[in-house]
């Protein structure tokens, strides 16, 4: 009887192969053996970088103290907000657990801003007056949106009077899809906008203006929407490829755009934006202001670092990142260039490109590795080559794969793909599998 | 390739996260038929219900096939290239395959019943 039965013992092998999935992970996971130490790591910011630093560091320290500091808690799935003002996602598909949820248990959380770095000192200052010293720190701050810096600009107001932007919440991107539905069943002219400085997430605003496109196309009415993309750049995307093949869909798609233009006031009530050319602009000195008015406009603000760092000596105080204030890391090895004991992830980075949660997943192995031999008083030894990834939604059911390294490089994960075609492979990972990937990145397992 | 390896485990765990307490049920549930099959079914038993257990298999990754385009707000006309292909073709097989390991201890217990 028991020799007509499958073997049990090879049911149970079977099953034993499931501990391989685990093997995989240790093998994967450049963080292996932890390193004994006394060390104090203030993570400044809780957002995508400071959250995975502190998952990988509290795995890859045995003894150190980690503190996390941040007084926001709130945590939202960034990258989708694209999906939510184009109308794909409900906004409750970008919520997110806290913070606290995935920092790790035995870190301390100071529920404070920083206010004051003092890299001399090893001091950070908080808005409640703590002066708390480090013995190493991590920059994770992400970047600050400069609304104030568009005359007559109010944040408040985004949802009235056809004003929208992706960038300011989760929530202003639903009221962007609300007013958009609204003005795809009258038409209407709508405009959107890029500003003159680095902005995250890259491709937003070009994806903004294929969607917007798309929906009206979806409604039938694409002859009654004029669609205006204003940038204060000389290109689309700063990538050379990707930005001829913009211009190309963009003539296709009867999507005009007007280059060096930047929008420097606006009129919410009176629903008009005054734009200021810059050098190079087509038909239009520099300095020359150009009034337009609108039914619907998509607002990107300038973008800087924060206040903290940018009056810190942390900020880069010479060449083409000075002027934002971004914090002045090695671009290979994220070490701060002057202060060793200070390494930078995310948005805050004074580097090329690379304001995107994928460049975070690309770097926080390396910070963590980097951090850790420093704290060995051993010096870095792993590179990163700028990864930054935007899967680029080119109309609801398609989107390309936009992977590049600092230089613009293009850095296909599969290279005998042409990145330039539309492909449903990218979009069902911009739908369904970068979020899960992203919780796996605030892990810091992947 | 060991990293996309690791990388997509992390995928489909956090997808299952919240809902991980369906995946126990469901697990011990299979478990249940599993030991009940070993138990009482002949191995000629378990090859009769092989033919079931593949249309069951066959029919999930049909369904898959033609539901993940729809579901994710796509359709098959959007699929250019091969690697569309290789993904839809290679979930649809893995839902396949997912599905047979699934029911087939509990159809073959059902046979022997």
């Amino acid at each position: 009887m028991s020799n007509s039965k499958i073997d049990r013992r090879t049911i149970l092998a079977g099953l034993a192969a499931a501990p391989l999935a685990a093997a995989l992970a240790s093998a994967a996971d450049p963080v292996q053996a932890r390193v004994n130490t006394p060390a104090h790591i203030v993570i400044a910011g809780s957002g995508t970088g400071g959250i995975a630093m502190a998952n990988r560091l509290a795995r890859g320290l045995n003894g150190a103290r980690i503190t996390v500091i941040d007084a926001n808690d709130e945590h939202s799935y960034k990258p989708g907000w694209t999906m939510v003002a184009g109308g794909v996602w409900s906004v409750d598909r970008v919520s997110m657990p806290p913070a606290s949820h995935f920092l790790p248990r035995d870190i301390q959380r100071v529920h404070e801003n920083i206010i004051e770095f003092d890299p001399a000192a090893n001091t950070v200052v908080t808005s409640g007056g703590q002066r708390i010293r480090y013995d190493f720190l991590v920059v994770a701050t992400g970047l600050q949106m400069n609304w104030g810096a568009i005359q007559g600009m109010d944040v408040s107001a985004i949802g009235q009077n056809g004003l929208t932007s992706v960038y300011a919440s989760a929530q202003a991107a639903a009221t962007t899809w609300q007013l958009m539905d609204a003005l795809r069943k009258t038409g209407g002219r709508l405009v959107t906008t890029v500003p003159h400085t680095p902005i995250r997430c890259g491709g937003a605003p070009v994806i903004m203006a294929y969607l917007f496109e798309d929906q009206a196309r979806r409604a039938g009415t694409r002859a009654r929407v004029d669609i205006q993309f204003y940038t204060a750049l000389g290109t689309l995307l700063g990538q050379p490829d990707f930005n001829r093949d913009i211009r190309r869909r963009f003539g296709e798609r009867n999507i005009g755009f007007n280059l060096h233009q930047r929008l420097t006031s606006i009129d919410i009530g009176a629903r008009r934006a005054t734009f200021t050319a810059a050098e190079g602009a087509q038909n239009a000195v520099a300095g020359t202001q150009t009034t337009v008015e609108y039914d619907f406009i998509h607002v990107v603000p300038p973008m800087s670092a924060n206040d903290s760092v940018r009056n810190s000596d942390l900020a880069w105080k010479e060449g083409p990142f000075a002027g934002g204030g971004w914090l002045e890391v090695n671009r290979e090895t994220l070490q701060h260039r002057r202060f060793p004991n200070v390494f930078g992830i995310g948005d805050i980075n004074g580097t090329p490109r690379g304001k995107s949660a994928a460049s975070i997943k690309g770097a926080a192995p390396i910070v963590a590795h980097n951090l850790i031999r420093v704290i060995q008083n051993q010096a870095p030894d792993q590179q990163f080559n700028g990864y930054s990834s935007c899967p680029l939604v080119t109309r609801v059911g398609s989107a390309q794969l936009l992977e590049i390294d600092y230089d613009g490089n293009l850095i296909p994960s599969i290279p005998f793909v042409d990145p330039l075609a539309d492909s449903f492979f990218a979009w069902v990972m911009k739908d369904r599998l970068l979020k899960p990937a992203y919780s796996a990145l605030l892990r810091g397992r992947i | 390739m060991l990293y996309n390896i690791w990388m997509s485990i992390n995928v489909v765990y956090e997808m299952l996260l919240p809902l991980l307490w369906l995946v126990v049920l469901l697990g011990l549930a299979w478990a249940a038929t599993l030991v009940l099959a070993l138990k009482r079914a002949s191995m000629s038993q378990w090859r009769r219900s092989l033919p079931m257990t593949g249309l069951v298999g066959l029919v999930g990754a049909v369904l898959v096939f033609f539901l993940v385009p729809f579901l994710t707000h796509s359709s098959l006309a959007d699929l250019y290239k091969f690697i569309d292909w290789l993904f839809l073709v290679g979930t649809a097989v893995a839902v396949g395959v997912a599905l047979m390991v699934a029911t087939w201890p509990g159809l073959t217990w059902l046979k022997k019943t």
